[in-house]
């Protein structure tokens, strides 16, 4: 008895070593940023040199912070921690309010559908929130909007990319970022530019499509389809895989060269992404390949794959360097903090997640209070002429009044250059030029 | 076309049969079907994951086969010893609560340890894209590696239960524990050893794929359900039904992803599962339990 506790006991030890080996970070090669740890609590409310605290206005951020889709969640978490810091400590938190500092609560919604609505519900009721940060899942976001309805609170969606949130008859939801519907049109008028450039009339490119089978993915595929099909281009393959069951990429690489495709439009994930490339290199097809957003604008697809990167493009409602951003002083203030702290750039949930709280932070102030429906009714007439935060998505800013939808937002093309995706297309909002991605270098 | 696409399924298949020869060795002996077995294999990737931070840059993390193995392999014993042996002849619901609260337990803790954040093995692209050209096929050098070491496992196991003694015992407690444990074995030893090959076998698997795979929480997810149908269709508790069934799952999807549609071979697999149940009720080469 005592010989088999001596052998429990030994073999405890020996696994616990070998997890704090395990438990070692891995050195990463090429060296991509570093991940980051775990964002800190965000800050206890301002004391005010009387003493007493203030009472802190509340935003709740929810967010997919387990489950498959966690990277999302921590890119949301620390859009947050960055919005947060730079309205308390650069801002001086509401002044229209006395000071009040804000708080950010993160709220994890896990990255399944069917499981959200109940922490969200949970925390409503558990406290008073003046605005919700919606989730950058669209299937998610949805689920959120009866219940937002109902607590009569607003919420402004971040990175979801959905048009039917916009469509649900929701009096309380702001979709402030490019939706898919305009991610399209701006996707193909890239390849046209592209193709230009490639000296390839864009009619003759045989274009693949493959998507993730949820909300996001097919709601992509379903406007590419139809644009595809308005503007005469040749759509030869399309097909949706399923995300929970994808292991292997390969047969769905052998199916894209049989089918001759010169041009690959993905709408994929992190981890689909990384079978994705790896077969297609395996395999050697290498189509241009004109992303639909998500993953393909991550730091986590640099930190996969290296320097291969370099060269891919997609679209996305944001990326770091676009003109909104780089012209906005307050916002370079906040994206230099949040590259100094988290070191890397500010990803494609983490940028619409800061400009949507950045976004309650003006109605508030100009309202002068925290009351949820006075916000609503606030950020139904804001626009970029009267809150200068608007100009940060690509467009022109203005929340319809009815559906909520910023109906001048414009999708951005990226390119992965030098490790670093940077806005390439439309030209007005493009940092760089589009360079050719076999020898990196402009096209001459 | 056709050459490529069965590569592409054996290649594959290998890898999906060692986590069924894993799981239907658990059941073989036990009775039982593990649920967290995909999970062990997100354990696997995530020991080799950390042991490669003392590795040479660009370096194979096949060399860590011996320390994953062993550490997998503890692992199921500590896992058995604590958890698996209290839920064992006591009901046939027990067990599934058991692994599969194992199964949220191991992903919510890899994530607390690990964080959220997608990661990889930095292997070479030369390895890791890398392949070969047969006979107007490209072999993916990451994947024959896998099926190799799949294969030799695979060997390995059907020598052990079938020329070692601690294996016929398995294969004797697995067929009557009682008589067994009257002619002298100890089914306690036999179970545990079953129990932490399992594991064992699941682990080596995360880091068969951890080249190609990348690397989170809930990555061994969908591997597990693909071990359950091989496993199924092999035949319960049948080592070389579970290769069997890996390799047909393997050619299934990919003929499928490839000549339908890959948001089929899902369905396909378990169209396959069905037909052959309807059949052969007790797999491929599963053979109805001897009763007296």
């Amino acid at each position: 008895m005592k010989k088999k506790w001596l052998i429990s006991a030994i073999s405890v030890v020996v696994v616990l070593v070998l997890a704090l080996a395990a438990c070692a970070p891995a050195t990463q090669a090429p060296a991509a940023p570093a991940a980051p740890a775990a964002p800190a609590a965000p800050a206890a409310p301002a004391v005010p040199a009387g003493g007493g605290a203030l009472e802190p206005v509340r935003f709740l951020v929810f967010a997919m912070m387990t489950g498959p889709n966690a990277e999302s969640g921590r890119q949301v978490q620390m859009a947050a921690k960055t919005a947060e810091w730079y309205i308390n400590e650069v801002l001086g938190g509401f002044p229209s309010l006395g000071g009040r500092p804000i708080h950010l609560n993160v709220v994890d919604s896990t990255s399944d559908a069917a499981q959200a609505p109940m922490p969200f519900e949970a925390a409503l009721q558990a406290e008073d929130y003046s605005v919700v940060i919606g989730n950058s899942n669209s299937s998610i976001a949805l689920t959120q909007l009866p219940i937002v309805e109902a607590h009569q609170i607003p919420m402004i969606t971040g990175a979801a990319a959905n048009i039917a949130i916009s469509q649900q008859g929701s009096s309380f939801s702001f979709q402030p970022a490019a939706t898919s519907r305009a991610f399209i049109p701006t996707q193909l008028d890239f390849l046209e530019y592209y193709s230009g450039h490639l000296g390839i009339p864009v009619k003759e490119l045989r274009l693949g499509l493959i998507f993730a089978d949820d909300a996001w993915g097919t709601d992509n595929a379903n406007n590419t389809r139809q644009q595809v099909k308005e503007r005469g281009l040749n759509l030869v393959f399309d097909q949706s895989y399923n995300v929970a069951a994808f292991t292997d990429a390969t047969p769905l690489i052998t199916a894209l060269m049989a089918a001759d495709v010169d041009v690959l439009l993905p709408s994929s994930y992190p981890a689909d992404l990384s079978l994705i490339f790896t077969a297609m290199g395996a395999l050697n097809f290498n189509p241009l390949v004109v992303g639909g957003g998500a993953a393909m604008t991550w730091p986590s697809l640099y930190a996969d794959l290296g320097d291969a990167v370099n060269g891919l493009t997609s679209v996305d409602s944001w990326v770091s360097d676009q003109t909104g951003a780089r012209e906005h002083e307050g916002w370079q203030v906040m994206n230099d903090w949040y590259e100094e702290q988290f070191g890397e750039f500010i990803p494609g949930q983490a940028g619409p997640t800061m400009f949507s709280i950045m976004l309650a932070y003006s109605a508030i102030e100009r309202i002068g209070s925290d009351d949820p429906i006075a916000i609503r009714d606030e950020l139904r007439v804001i626009d970029e002429t009267t809150v200068d935060w608007f100009k940060i998505p690509n467009g022109v800013g203005d929340f319809d009044n009815v559906t909520g939808l910023n109906t001048g937002a414009r999708a951005v093309m990226m390119q992965w250059q030098n490790g670093r995706p940077t806005a390439v297309f439309p030209p007005e909002y493009a940092a760089s030029p589009l360079l050719n991605p076999d020898t990196m270098k402009p096209f001459e | 076309m056709l050459f490529q696409v069965i590569v592409n399924g054996l290649l594959m298949g290998g890898v999906f049969a060692l986590i069924a020869v894993g799981l239907t060795m658990i059941h073989g002996v036990m009775k039982i079907v593990n649920f967290a077995q995909g999970d062990f294999l997100a354990m696997g990737l995530f020991m080799t994951y950390g042991l490669y931070a003392f590795m040479p840059e660009h370096s194979m993390p096949y060399w860590l086969i011996l320390p994953v193995a062993a550490g997998m392999y503890l692992f199921g014993m500590i896992v058995f010893r604590f958890a698996i042996k209290r839920v064992l002849n006591t009901g046939d619901s027990n067990y599934i609560l058991l692994t599969i609260g194992l199964s949220f337990m191991i992903q919510n803790l890899l994530q607390l340890i690990y964080g959220a954040d997608f990661r990889s093995i930095p292997v070479s692209d030369t390895f890791r894209m890398g392949s070969w050209e047969f006979l107007g096929a490209m072999f993916p050098i990451s994947r024959i590696v896998a099926f190799a070491a799949a294969a030799i496992f695979v060997v390995f196991v059907n020598w052990f239960l079938t020329k070692t003694d601690i294996g016929r015992a398995m294969r004797a407690t697995a067929e009557n524990r009682a008589v067994a444990e009257s002619l002298g074995i100890r089914g306690g030893r036999v179970y545990v050893t079953a129990f932490a090959i399992g594991t064992m076998f699941a682990g080596i698997s995360g880091l068969l794929i951890s080249p190609v795979q990348m690397i989170f929480p809930t990555a061994g997810v969908p591997f597990g359900l693909v071990a359950m149908s091989a496993m199924v269709l092999g035949g319960l508790g049948n080592i070389k039904g579970a290769l069997l069934g890996g390799l047909i799952i393997g050619l299934v999807e990919s003929f499928t992803s490839t000549y339908v549609n890959i948001a089929l071979a899902p369905v396909a697999v378990n169209l396959v599962l069905v037909l052959v149940l309807i059949f052969k009720p007790y797999g491929l080469l599963g053979k109805r339990r001897r009763t007296a």
